[in-house]
């Protein structure tokens, strides 16, 4: 096992080498000049840079190294644990991921644990009534929740729930700890867009595999010995149904990530989706390669906590 | 069987409700009849103004921004600065400029020196003075850093007495005391005290706001600042900008009470609030769209005048602000929007003419039309589609290419560093926003700062000798006559296909006041704005 | 029972699992039998053969130019002449619908055809040669992998710029892995077979042993993943659409009719919701289209069906 794990972790370590080079080199192959896109911003506001500024900019920002360089500094900072500074936000991209990551990681793990409970709920219920009214309502609302656009679903649910009913405030985020009832208002939207494609697809798959686990002889078996549907469900159904599962779960983190960069963008939260996104588009090179560092550490992870979880819940699997 | 039943079922459900939401918004008369309670008809109108009241925290919208807060050598102060301290000079709402922190200064062009005139008693929010040498030291920390325009004429500064700084310049133009007189002024004490990381977050100015938190692309906290130098001023106890770059949520917010004033509100979003009651500042500035050409490259067929003549009369201007302007759109005529200090009254050298213009094609040999691309951003998507349309009209096939704004913004303000231009057409906004010479020269002079080069070849010895003498026209009603020359001239030239002025508009939600941009998109002054007492 | 070599999530949201045998093409009649018995894939399947027609047809289908502002007409609502109302330019939203699913189609159909043929041959040279091959092109897909889709699609496009066939190129190297792996796994496990050995014994070339023995065999899961990939290539192109980088105008597509329509939720609300329908209704067809073959090319539910 921690043979394994070591095994798995060097392997996700040389990933992560290759994924700094990809993401390194891809960015500096956009067109045009960061540092041309940040002047381009700041000359409405009637301030001027010469030429010579901008080349000093550039050497500060160290920028007029060749390319190989340029990555060996970015990779060395990171071991020193600095992602260095943005150009656009002129700060740290340390500081500017400090205040951006919680953000995103508390609605992606609130809608993370939504997708869980109620997909895995939901599937389950549809599974053991199978063919009854539960399982029509709920089968078809999965087939809807994994084909919606979300940020469709988002802009339907700010006309319905924001302009129309006035219920919900349309958009923002306030941090839970200003202040909580209004953060949480804030919220429910867009954590029921970034978790309905993983409560839709957790659901599906709950309910096929647990109709598969319930056709099992040892299953047949615990009902013959006259054993109540709770028990046989909670106590044999459930563990059983759950690998496949279990393997979604770890894709919906890489899946709720991509998520949020539309969700953000659809309800103006300021986390790293957006972060990401005006990255993107401003040609802030270290930003985007900070942010990518951060969440393929966060994908790997995920990625060897749910192959340890597979020995857990099915003792057969073993580590080769 | 059952599954796609229930399916149909759904969407059979969601369409009736959008059917049955739709239908309540396509009857306008409806919605305007009774507005939602939350956004109540203004009660301004009937209560006697009774003057400024004090106190109330501004909840501000903004669509953008807030990327960087600070002092200029470290390009932070980009918008937050506005509040949080001043500059020498200033602009009224007519585009004049006027005195702020200077409270007047003296142009030489004989021996070429500016000498400003301080204001006195003014106090930085840490506490120490705002005198000479403060201002002394942070033009010299924008000239060290390079971040003062025209920093090379600037032979040296000296300190008259406390409240007297002069300029020697190597050569006095007529810009000069805008270009230097643009300079925000933040306590030299501070920056020296807490050094240059510290002062990149930590803008320390003279008021009247100062920064409490703020947090990049969300939100900015400001307070007042008690000593503020224009005594009982100002009004609100703080500011609280909100970034939300998405109008139609925006737009709600407004409407739901969750926000007191909306800075630049798209033109759209600002009318139809208006119409639902809330009060809107249409302000004299906006920005300048243009269609250009690029005449820089020798090879460009577009060199020939006849041609971009032809552009300017196929495109149906008035059509467009009609289509897309709810009213708010000028449709230009020339490079400078009505009242400003350039408009010349009556003076429409091209009025759209699709006839005219095929003909100037046949005359240029293109009597079989041409193919062209139109470069354009997420931003002018719109105006390209309508000029797409219309110069179809006339022959002229242009196919739109939709950059990205950091693709957009390397050709667009191409020649600059390098950049490889634009090839042959693109619609773009200028900064003229500016009713007076700087905007012309700086947008369209023989060296335009704002780097759209690639217009340059199509400018005549004409229009660079009257750029020219802007520079040295000192007279102010002397000035007025040149600026208005030089924007006919622009049009002579054909240099550029004016084309729409869109308005910067602020919404306001009932009781508060506020006409802070007024006076000028790039200076808004919170300081005299307040909220009425429910 | 059959030992499985690999397990991928479907970005539809369902978990494929791949076996060491796969079934062939020639359990035709089973295959039929298992595709046609569940209505919603008959469903699907109505759904995709209109949406073709309508994209084969669309200038006959559209009553409206759909490229051609008509300002006067400018954001009707929606009335008998036209159905779906109009937008800002005055073009018929019924017609530019119609004409987006051209663009639709094109970006599905041209992605996976690009991203399929790249994938599968990287997989099965990888998985059939094995050694330094496969170690370098199974951790170039490893670097991929950590990547959502829309990331790395956003990535690319910004890389060459907007427009459709960017967006194409996008789409078609962010979904290159999928394939790449199931094909390495098939590839590793039935070279390893007494045939395959013995053919390469009577002096078969490798290149004729990947496409006539390997090639076949993978056949059955990557049309599964095919059809699942579709449907996510067509939200992905619309999310990219919603972002900005997508088809240039006047081109209809539409996610960025979601995205134009959005700002004028409160005037005419059906211009972003009836092209979001369409996404939805489309994703829906090629999601159970791929779920209907995969039951029926799935060994493991062989016999239970």
């Amino acid at each position: 096992m921690t043979a394994f794990i070591i095994r798995r972790l060097l392997h996700g370590l040389v990933v992560l080498i290759l994924v700094t080079i990809l993401i390194f080199f891809a960015m500096r192959l956009l067109p045009g000049d960061p540092l041309l896109i940040y002047l381009a911003q700041r000359s409405q506001a009637l301030q001027d840079l010469p030429p010579e500024v901008i080349e000093q900019l550039r050497h500060e920002y160290g920028l007029d190294k060749p390319l190989p360089v340029q990555y060996i500094n970015w990779l060395s900072g990171i071991f020193r644990g600095d992602l260095g500074d943005s150009y656009f936000y002129r700060q740290s991209v340390g500081n500017l991921l400090r205040e951006r990551f919680p953000i995103t990681v508390y609605l992606g793990i609130l809608a993370l644990i939504i997708s869980i409970i109620v997909g895995i709920s939901a599937g389950m219920l549809a599974a053991i009534r199978r063919g009854k009214w539960l399982d029509n309502v709920v089968t078809p609302l999965t087939y809807l929740g994994v084909t919606i656009p979300i940020f469709w679903l988002g802009i339907l649910m700010i006309y319905i729930f924001g302009l129309k009913l006035q219920i919900l405030p349309i958009a923002g985020f306030t941090s839970p700890f200003v202040d909580f009832s209004l953060s949480t208002r804030q919220l429910i939207m867009p954590v029921i867009c970034e978790s309905i494609f993983g409560i839709a697809s957790n659901a599906r798959q709950m309910r096929s595999s647990m109709l598969e686990v319930i056709r099992q002889d040892y299953i047949r078996t615990a009902w013959s010995k006259g054993l109540g549907e709770r028990v046989v469900i909670f106590k044999h159904a459930i563990k059983n149904s759950l690998i496949p599962v279990i393997t979604l779960i770890g894709m919906g983190v890489s899946f709720i990530f991509g998520g949020s960069v539309l969700v953000e963008t659809v309800f103006a939260i300021p986390g790293v989706g957006r972060l990401f996104v005006s990255g993107i588009f401003n040609h802030d090179y270290l930003v985007v390669q900070g942010i990518t560092m951060v969440m393929a550490v966060v994908v790997l992870l995920v990625n060897l906590i749910v192959d340890i979880s597979y020995g857990w819940l099915d003792p057969r699997i073993r580590y080769g | 069987m059952k599954i796609i039943y229930s399916i149909l079922v759904i969407t059979l459900l969601l369409t009736i409700a959008m059917a049955g939401c739709a239908e309540k918004t396509t009857t306008p008369a409806a919605t305007s009849a009774s507005p939602p309670a939350s956004s109540a008809a203004p009660s301004v109108t009937s209560t006697a103004p009774t003057g400024p009241q004090s106190g109330g925290t501004l909840r501000i919208i903004r669509n953008y921004g807030v990327t960087n807060v600070g002092y200029p050598p470290n390009d932070g102060g980009m918008e937050q600065g506005q509040d949080v301290t001043r500059r020498l000079i200033n602009w009224d709402e007519k585009g004049n400029v006027v005195p702020d922190l200077a409270e007047s200064w003296k142009e030489d062009p004989v021996n070429n020196t500016l000498t400003w005139n301080l204001r006195k008693g003014v106090k930085f929010v840490d506490g120490t003075d705002f005198n000479a040498e403060a201002a002394k030291w942070n033009m010299e920390r924008l000239i060290d850093t390079k971040r003062l325009t025209e920093a090379d004429k600037v032979k040296s500064l000296d300190i008259i007495d406390t409240y007297t700084l002069k300029m020697s310049l190597t050569d006095l133009n007529s810009q000069a005391a805008i270009n230097y007189g643009w300079v925000a002024m933040y306590s030299p004490a501070a920056v020296k005290a807490n050094g240059e990381e510290w002062a990149k977050t930590h803008p320390v100015g003279v008021g009247p706001f100062t920064l409490v938190d703020w947090s990049p692309d969300n939100f900015v906290n400001l307070k007042k600042f008690d000593n503020y130098f224009v005594k009982g001023t100002p009004y609100l106890d703080g500011i609280n900008f909100r970034v939300i770059p998405d109008p139609v949520s925006a737009s709600a917010m407004m409407e739901a009470g969750q926000a007191d004033l909306w800075f630049d509100a798209p033109t759209k979003f600002a009318a139809d609030l208006e119409k639902k009651g809330f009060k809107v500042n249409w302000a004299v500035t906006g920005f300048f769209w243009g269609l250009f050409a690029n005449t820089a490259n020798p090879d460009s067929k577009w060199n020939n005048k006849k041609l971009r003549e032809a552009l300017e009369y196929a495109i149906d201007r008035p059509g467009m602000a009609r289509a897309l302007g709810y009213g708010k759109f000028e449709a230009l005529t020339q490079v400078a929007p009505k009242g400003s200090t350039g408009y010349n009254d009556g003076y429409d050298p091209r009025p759209y003419n699709p006839e005219k213009a095929r003909q100037l094609l046949a005359e240029a040999g293109y009597s079989k039309g041409l193919q062209t691309t139109l470069l354009c951003s997420a931003m002018s998507q719109d105006y390209a589609t309508a000029i797409q349309a219309n110069l179809l009209a006339v022959g002229i096939d242009a196919k739109i290419d939709l950059a990205d704004f950091a693709r957009f913004n390397s050709m667009y303000m191409s020649g600059f560093f390098g950049g490889e231009g634009f090839p042959e057409l693109a619609v773009g906004m200028v900064g003229i926003d500016l009713p007076f010479a700087t905007g012309l020269i700086r947008h369209f002079g023989p060296t335009p700062m704002t780097g759209i080069l690639s217009i340059n070849g199509a400018k005549s010895p004409e229009f660079l000798a009257l750029c020219d003498k802007l520079y040295n026209t000192f007279d102010s009603a002397e000035l007025t006559k040149v600026t208005k020359q030089s924007v006919k001239q622009v049009s002579e030239d054909a240099l550029v296909v004016p084309l729409l002025k869109t308005p910067w508009a602020s919404v306001m939600a009932p009781g508060v006041h506020d006409d802070s941009s007024t006076a000028h998109n790039v200076v808004w002054n919170l300081n005299n704005s307040w909220i009425e007492k429910k | 029972m059959v030992k499985k070599i690999e397990t991928s999530v479907g970005y539809n949201g369902s978990v494929i699992d791949f076996y060491k045998v796969p079934p062939r093409f020639t359990e035709w009649h089973r295959f039929r039998r298992v595709f046609l018995s569940r209505k919603i894939v008959l469903f699907g399947m109505v759904i995709l053969v209109l949406l073709i027609f309508t994209a084969a047809f669309a200038n006959f289908l559209a009553p409206y130019d759909p490229y051609i502002p008509d300002m006067s007409n400018s954001l009707l609502p929606p009335t008998a002449k036209h159905l779906l109302g109009t937008d800002i330019f005055g073009r018929d939203t019924l017609s530019r619908l119609i004409y987006g699913s051209r663009t639709a189609l094109a970006v599905g159909f041209i992605s996976v055809a690009i991203a399929s043929v790249i994938g599968i041959s990287l997989g099965i040279v990888a998985g059939y040669y094995g050694g330094i091959a496969d170690i370098l092109i199974m951790r170039a897909i490893d670097t991929l992998m950590p990547f959502p889709m829309i990331v790395l699609a956003l990535l690319v496009a910004g890389l060459l710029g907007g427009g459709i066939h960017n967006v194409i190129v996008a789409l078609s190297i962010a979904t290159i892995p999928p394939y790449t792996r199931v094909t390495h796994g098939l590839a590793l496990s039935i070279k390893e077979n007494d045939y395959i050995l013995a053919q390469r014994s009577m002096g078969s070339g490798h290149l004729r042993i990947m496409l006539r023995h390997i090639l076949p065999n993978a056949f059955p899961p990557i049309i599964v993943l095919i059809t699942m990939m579709l449907g996510s290539l067509i939200l992905a192109e619309a999310g990219l659409s919603f972002l900005g980088i997508g088809i240039e105008p006047p081109g209809a597509a539409w996610g960025a009719m979601v995205n134009d329509g959005y700002k004028y939720l409160q005037d005419s609300p059906v211009l972003s919701f009836a092209p979001g329908l369409a996404i939805m209704l489309v994703v829906f067809a090629f999601n159970m289209v791929g779920d209907g073959l995969r039951d029926a090319l799935d060994p493991r539910l062989r016999g239970l069906l």
